[in-house]
């Protein structure tokens, strides 16, 4: 019952129309009487509307998490040559440039061209979207985007679409206009929310996905007839690579799959190929099996804090009775005892 | 337009520093305009999160079109309209999501026993409210909209009709009208409402 406008006066045309009429004066009590009924209670976080107002219209701003060592990429708008294809963002790359470059061109240049972003191997990337949502990048993913984020005029319509290619954790900002991520073999919708998905097209057989708040929608790209899930926080589900539908969903571990994001390893399930190919995708090494044929075993790892690759390696190998040697550009891996490798 | 609020003057000033890329000018728009604008969403979608995304939207899309704002229409009005076609979309779709067909707060109050002992002369200011509110709910939706937009955010005619898109005589007739069927079902709540009114203080 807080800010009622109790004392609004009558606008004078009601007032005058009231004036003449027989039941005018009683007409003038009701309106009165109104100020009880406005029963408006909350909070209106005036300040932090208008920040996520003034991300929206700056085409996203850096993100700065302090327990994340995620390097923070919001890409120029224009459709740049270097960005046309999947750029190859080094250490030092032009971040100023790019920065510059962003607001140099400014809001009215910004094409609807695609623009790709590439994690390098070894780097994890935070992008901001245009819409002021994020996606964080896993090492070696790469997202691409267009359409749906422009807004040309009132003509701001279509879903705000996300391609991915690998494994980004996305904080989405809530909006009326659905975010889609889609991948090979499935589609995911949401409105607002966190959530991750995991879609190699070099291994696993398919797209995982991870809900850690709000609701997001499934669905098989191969579906022939409606077979979306719904996914709540803490619910996960997987799209095999030739399914029609998402797999029965089930309970699962946002955190530990998400573990990526503090600097954490984990995977479960998983043979030691994909395990592999996994350390070279966030170490940025070639791994090279020497004499090794690699079983169809299946193994889950967890390291909560930043491993080295050498106290994964170690583990890996002494379970697997293997061993492993440094080479120029990574790693051999060979069997234990009958054939010592000679670096 | 009450005193407080910012004029017509003031307003059509922000639409042409928006029209040459005043980000400025939206950040005064905004703490002139936000709060009312979200309360008005409220009162339409009946929930905080959701008002301030939808209120975060419609200045969204005053700056996305701010090089084609028609200088002859009020900025203010504008801002309205796009907030209330935002809210009516999401409630539709809400209502498809959802399947949520019945407002359970309203349905609440609709299902309150109407005992003759409520109807009394203790009745509250807060169950006088309750009554309020459902009137209104039950009131024709022209009607309902054109009482809100006046009574609650103030609007003047020429700006509820810009929102409603119809004359400003017919936003007249929908108030009296309004004003009309009010008074209607007040009296079947019994004579108290008039001695109400004095001892709520707000009628002078």
């Amino acid at each position: 019952m807080s800010h009622t406008p109790s004392s609004r006066p009558l606008p004078p045309e009601l007032l005058s129309e009231l004036a003449q009429r027989p039941e005018g004066q009683e007409l003038v009590q009701v309106w009165e009487l109104l100020a009880l009924a406005d029963p408006v209670a909350g909070s209106p976080e005036a300040s932090r509307v208008w920040e996520r107002i003034s991300a929206e219209i700056s085409q996203g701003r850096p993100i700065l998490t302090p327990s994340q060592p995620i390097r923070v990429l919001t890409p120029p708008m224009s459709g740049k040559a270097h960005l046309r294809s999947q750029p190859r963002w080094r250490q030092t790359a032009p971040w100023a440039l790019a920065a510059t470059l962003a607001v140099a061109v400014g809001l009215s240049a910004w094409q609807s061209r695609p623009v790709n972003i590439t994690a390098p191997l070894g780097q994890q990337l935070a992008v901001n979207l245009p819409d002021g949502s994020t996606a964080e990048l896993n090492a070696g993913s790469s997202i691409r985007y267009t359409r749906g984020f422009r807004r040309l005029g009132g003509l701001a319509r279509g879903d705000r679409g996300v391609a991915l290619d690998g494994e980004a954790y996305f904080t989405v900002v809530r909006q009326t206009r659905p975010f889609t991520v889609s991948t090979d073999e499935a589609k995911v919708t949401v409105l607002g929310t966190e959530f991750l998905v995991r879609a190699h097209r070099d291994e696993l057989d398919g797209t995982r996905v991870a809900v850690q708040s709000g609701r997001v929608r499934v669905s098989a790209n191969l579906a022939e007839r409606e077979s979306a899930v719904e996914l709540g926080a803490g619910q996960g589900t997987f799209v095999a690579r030739n399914a029609q539908a998402p797999d029965v969903v089930q309970d699962v571990g946002v955190d530990r799959l998400a573990a990526w994001r503090r600097g954490g390893f984990w995977l479960v399930d998983q043979p030691l190929s994909a395990i592999f190919r996994e350390l070279e995708r966030r170490y940025a090494v070639d791994i090279r099996l020497r004499d090794v044929v690699v079983g169809e075993e299946r193994l889950s790892v967890y390291y909560p804090e930043r491993p080295s690759i050498e106290t994964i390696l170690s583990d890996l190998c002494t379970r697997g009775g293997l061993r492993y040697s440094r080479t120029s550009r990574g790693f051999d891996i060979s069997p234990q005892a009958e054939r010592p490798v000679t670096p | 337009m009450s005193d407080q609020t910012p004029g017509t003057e003031q307003y059509a000033e922000w639409a042409r520093q928006l029209a040459v890329n005043d980000a400025a000018a939206l950040r005064g728009l905004f703490d002139a305009a936000y709060e009312p604008l979200w309360r008005s969403v409220m009162r339409l979608v009946n929930d905080e999160s959701t008002a301030r995304d939808l209120a975060q939207d419609a200045f969204v899309r005053i700056w996305d079109r701010r090089t084609t704002l028609d200088p002859s229409l009020s900025l203010r009005a504008l801002l309205y309209r796009t907030v209330r076609n935002l809210a009516l979309n999401h409630l539709r779709d809400e209502q498809t999501r959802r399947h949520l067909l019945e407002d359970p707060e309203a349905a609440g109050i609709a299902a309150r026993p109407r005992d003759a002992a409520s109807a009394d002369k203790e009745m509250e200011a807060s169950e006088l409210a309750l009554r309020l509110q459902q009137f209104i709910a039950e009131l024709p939706p022209r009607q309902r909209e054109a009482l809100r937009l006046s009574r609650f955010d103030g609007l003047s005619h020429q700006e509820i009709a810009d929102v409603m898109g119809c004359a400003p005589r017919t936003v007249n007739n929908h108030l009296v009208r309004a004003l009309e069927q009010l008074r209607a079902r007040l009296s079947t709540i019994g004579t108290v409402v008039s001695s109400l009114i004095v001892s709520a203080g707000a009628f002078p």
